[in-house]
């Protein structure tokens, strides 16, 4: 337990070096899934959750396209369920973080997240 | 169901158990329904072992968890606590962050409970959220409107100010850094109209009030007198016959020292608690209860208090 313990105090020395130092990873790349899925999956436990700045724009054809703020956009886009259109739905995700900014286009056409689709 | 209880009275880890119980309740409404019932957009990202998972159960199984004095069952906690946090329906919730950091801090403790180490994971779970809001739009208040629910008169300042607060709060004394979390998550309970807050808040104000009992708990045995003609000392001796406080002996007043101090008779004859301590020292009226606040492990977080008062009437 003694070994468990010194990698936990490693561990969240990792993180806090990461944050100072790695921003752009930990609050803009963590936030569009701009990496594999195990290299996210390690970062989840760092608790920032609420504070990358993030706007997601969506527009249907033949609409106005509509914007909203949101602490974690991927999120609302993976967990989009139910009330879909029968067209693709078209967003495009911002997420900044001091310096860095990040733009992505997604499609959600019957039930699936298309990345970059035009 | 008198073990249990008894069980529960005795381990300060119940404070924090109850809370983060109170915790899941909350969630019954929010999280859990989705848990069972929603399935994520197909996508190229989450890997179907994940997506295939279904977590409504288990989520509900951590309420029960949090109770078991064991390692394996906050093992099991902590990876279901993992799982959640890289699942398609469930991940980025930063109450989800604070049950894995429970659970890995109830895991990682040993039998001195390790109250450093559960200090610093409540602070490093601000320290990522403080960190985090450093940017123009935080300082300028402008992302704090996309906060629902929040009351228009949080200020980012404020808000950015209590999350460092927060995360240089291991370096303070336990007391200290107890009253601080504790005015600080007040801050953010109030500050948020919604109930969800509490899915947040309540693991963490446990969390503070586990270890500020852990530090607070004295170990020294505790004799109890009591006057069991009279009817509120014999309703007391019952409760606590009834908890077992493995620190505190009970005995009837008759059994309790001579002693010639005309106060102490005084307080013989009012029908008012006797104490003694293993190394002699005795104690009437208030001071048995700040004695046995400090031995009943579930409430010892209060014994600070306590003992602010006994020095402040003393000084009277």
């Amino acid at each position: 337990m003694k070994y468990v313990r010194r990698a936990v105090y490693l561990g969240l020395a990792v993180y806090t070096l990461l944050a100072l130092f790695r921003p752009k990873k930990m609050y803009v790349d963590r936030f569009m899934h701009d990496m594999h899925y195990v290299e996210w999956a390690l970062l989840q436990p760092f608790p920032t959750m609420y504070s990358s700045e993030s706007i997601l724009e969506s527009s249907v054809k033949g609409h106005d396209s509509v914007s909203y703020p949101y602490h974690h956009p991927m999120k609302h886009l993976v967990n989009h369920t139910g009330g879909q259109p029968s067209d693709s739905v078209h967003y495009k995700l911002t997420v900044r973080y001091r310096g860095s900014k990040s733009v992505k286009k997604y499609t959600i056409f019957k039930d699936s997240l298309f990345t970059n689709v035009d | 169901m008198e073990r249990i209880l008894s069980r529960l009275v005795n381990d300060p880890l119940s404070i924090v158990a109850v809370l983060f119980l109170g915790a899941v309740f909350v969630n019954l409404g929010e999280l859990v329904p989705g848990l069972f019932e929603d399935t994520p957009v197909k996508n190229s990202f989450f890997p179907r072992y994940i997506t295939e998972l279904k977590m409504g159960f288990p989520y509900l199984i951590l309420g029960v968890l949090v109770f078991v004095r064991l390692k394996l069952a906050y093992f099991v906690g902590l990876v279901i606590c993992a799982i959640l946090l890289i699942h398609p329906l469930v991940f980025g919730r930063a109450d989800l962050v604070v049950a894995f950091y429970l659970f890995l801090w109830l895991f990682v403790k040993d039998k001195n409970h390790s109250v450093f180490l559960g200090r610093l994971f409540v602070s490093f779970i601000f320290f990522g959220a403080a960190m985090g809001k450093l940017t123009p739009g935080w300082w300028s208040g402008e992302q704090l409107q996309n906060i629902v629910h929040l009351r228009k008169i949080s200020t980012a300042p404020l808000v950015i100010m209590g999350e460092f607060l927060m995360a240089v709060s291991f370096l303070l004394p336990s007391g200290i850094a107890c009253l601080v979390t504790i005015i600080i998550l007040a801050g953010m309970s109030w500050a948020i109209t919604d109930l969800s807050i509490l899915m947040l808040t309540l693991p963490i104000l446990g969390m503070a009030l586990t270890f500020l009992a852990i530090d607070s708990l004295e170990k020294s045995r505790l004799t109890l007198y009591f006057d069991e003609d009279k009817g509120t000392a014999s309703l007391v001796y019952q409760l606590f016959d009834l908890l077992k406080i493995d620190t505190i002996k009970l005995e009837t007043i008759k059994k309790a020292p001579v002693t010639d101090n005309p106060e102490n008779v005084m307080s013989q004859k009012g029908g008012v608690l006797q104490a003694q301590n293993e190394y002699g020292t005795r104690f009437y009226g208030f001071d048995c209860w700040v004695e046995i606040v400090s031995r009943v492990a579930m409430i010892a977080f209060l014994s600070p208090l306590f003992k602010l008062k006994r020095q402040i009437f003393s000084r009277k």
